[in-house]
């Protein structure tokens, strides 16, 4: 018989389905004509490591279907925006929010959003068409997959886009809510359902150079705080930890020249971590470097590599063993659609380990990614 | 020549007869103050970068029915691949939950649509513009030499 929480776990899922597909089959008909999408961005990717001997936290081989349905809706000056994704290892309300539109260039939000100060969970979101390789930078990865940092936060966020001249603009965004906590081997995003959880505050920031406004080449600086609880009984790694404030500063720039195109993120941390009896200091560095090749108009060649400073020494990414600490990969896809791909992908892979030293494994992706609309 | 051939010929050129001496204008309704537009917001608002005009959001509609229409918006105002345009309008509605360009593929939808919010663009051939007396031309976006 499924225990309680886990009942509750499902329960939200379950109920948003359910208002999901309502919409869908009764509203949509009817909301026809008003400025309103619904976008379905689907994929399935294989992962295979058998062929090297995979550390226990790595994860097995699978083959996982993914569906993420994108809602929004825009008024005059009302818009929201909805995200929920399934796929056969969870189900999530992944963005739940209503915005104002205070003038054509500033938007003020208030629900559950992507951290701001994350470049490219706010880029591609779950829109996994989007973004060319299969996998994604591990600095970058979701709370339930190890990721080092807040991904989703609830409460205020506030976007504008300033024109500076010409084509030149500036955009920035800042946002304040609840930040996730520490529970087991993971954050844990604030549950809206669960407001008696104790989660504490984040505050994130984002200033972004576009250089021409037209065209997707930018650079800008990322900035967040977050006071991460602690559930110190979920793990004995957690015993007497009560509180990590973690401060991240990082740089991106996101570059195209005719086929060639270039991203490159790095991230510093600086994790005051709170225990019982004593303050322990912990702070790294980690980033990538991304090379993107279009080769005519339907293939892509691909390469990344995820590296960081002093980040195999890290007490806090001890708490984290199946982070990827490392990875270097190869890749091609290509587009046999308006919006289908196909991507092939090999990577050396060091997961992070509790230990001293880093579990290297190497692994295969295959994927097909569409979007329907 | 047989009939047949000749046929075929001037169904192969008679679009650019059609298009021969036109132009092609942007459009907003009568009651919007502004009266004109540059070419770099009349750009940003067809990919979705927010756009006033006399204090008002633009939204840019599209008028999808005409072929020759749909080829010269990609050729001269987004200056972009259907391809790229699309992924590019598609990355803004997951980034910002930003509306596309409604398409429409009437010129009378269009006209509607551009009647019921103030100030949003489109864009048509100038004799159906010069037949909807509700509606303002604001830019040449393309003309036939």
């Amino acid at each position: 018989m499924p225990s309680r929480a886990y009942l509750r776990r499902f329960s939200v899922p379950l109920r948003c389905t359910a208002i999901i597909l309502s919409y869908v089959m009764f509203c949509a008909p009817v909301l026809a004509e008003t400025d309103h999408d619904v976008v379905f961005f689907t994929s399935v990717d294989t992962f295979n490591n058998k062929f090297s001997d995979p550390p226990p936290e790595a994860a097995d081989s699978y083959a996982r279907p993914t569906l993420d349905v994108l809602y929004t809706y825009s008024g005059e000056r009302f818009r929201f925006l909805g995200e929920y994704l399934w796929s056969s290892t969870e189900s999530e309300l992944e963005r739940f929010k209503i915005g104002w539109q205070a003038d054509a260039h500033t938007m003020v939000w208030f629900g559950r959003y992507h951290a701001t100060s994350k470049y490219w969970t706010s880029e591609y979101h779950h829109g996994q068409f989007l973004q060319t390789p299969i996998t994604r930078p591990s600095v970058e990865e979701w709370e339930d997959e190890s990721g080092p940092m807040p991904s989703h936060l609830t409460g205020l966020s506030v976007e504008q886009e300033r024109d500076l001249s010409s084509e030149r603009a500036l955009n920035w965004a800042i946002s304040l809510g609840f930040a996730p906590k520490f529970v087991s081997q993971e954050l844990e995003a604030f549950d809206v359902l669960d407001p008696e959880s104790d989660h504490k505050l984040g505050v994130n920031a984002r200033l972004v150079f576009r250089p021409e406004v037209l065209r997707n080449n930018q650079v800008g600086v990322l900035m967040a705080w977050n006071d991460i609880n602690v559930e110190s009984e979920s793990s004995p790694a957690l015993f007497d930890l009560d509180r990590i404030k973690q401060t991240t500063i990082g740089v991106f720039g996101d570059w195209r020249w005719d086929d060639w195109r270039l991203i490159a993120n790095l991230v510093y941390f600086d994790n005051h971590m709170k225990y019982v009896d004593r303050d322990l200091h912990d702070e790294f560095a980690i980033g990538y470097l991304q090379f993107e090749y279009g080769v005519g108009e339907d293939w892509t060649v691909f390469g990344r590599s995820d590296n960081g400073i002093s980040e195999d020494s890290s007490t806090y990414l001890r708490l984290l063993p199946a982070f990827i600490a490392h990875r270097n990969m190869l890749g091609a896809r290509w587009d046999f659609r308006p919006f289908q791909s196909l991507t092939v992908e090999l990577a050396d892979t060091s997961a992070q380990g509790s230990g001293e030293s880093h579990n290297n494994f190497k692994e295969i992706r295959f994927q097909w990614s569409g979007v329907f609309q | 020549m047989s009939f047949r051939t000749l046929l075929v010929c001037l169904l192969i050129l008679l679009p650019g007869v059609v298009a021969a001496g036109q132009q092609l204008v942007l459009v907003s309704a009568n009651e919007c103050p502004a009266t004109e537009i540059s070419m770099l917001d009349v750009r940003k608002a067809y990919l979705g970068i927010g756009v006033e005009l006399s204090g008002y959001p633009v939204r840019a509609f599209r008028l999808l029915g005409d072929e020759t229409v749909v080829q010269l918006f990609f050729q001269n105002i987004v200056a972009m691949s259907e391809k790229s345009y699309e992924r590019r309008v598609l990355s803004l509605v997951l980034k910002y939950g930003t509306p596309r360009p409604r398409g429409f593929d009437s010129v009378n939808e269009l006209a509607a649509a551009l009647r019921s919010r103030k100030c949003s663009i489109g864009y048509m051939w100038r004799r159906d513009a010069d037949s909807l007396s509700d509606l303002q031309i604001i830019k040449v976006l393309w003309q036939q030499n």
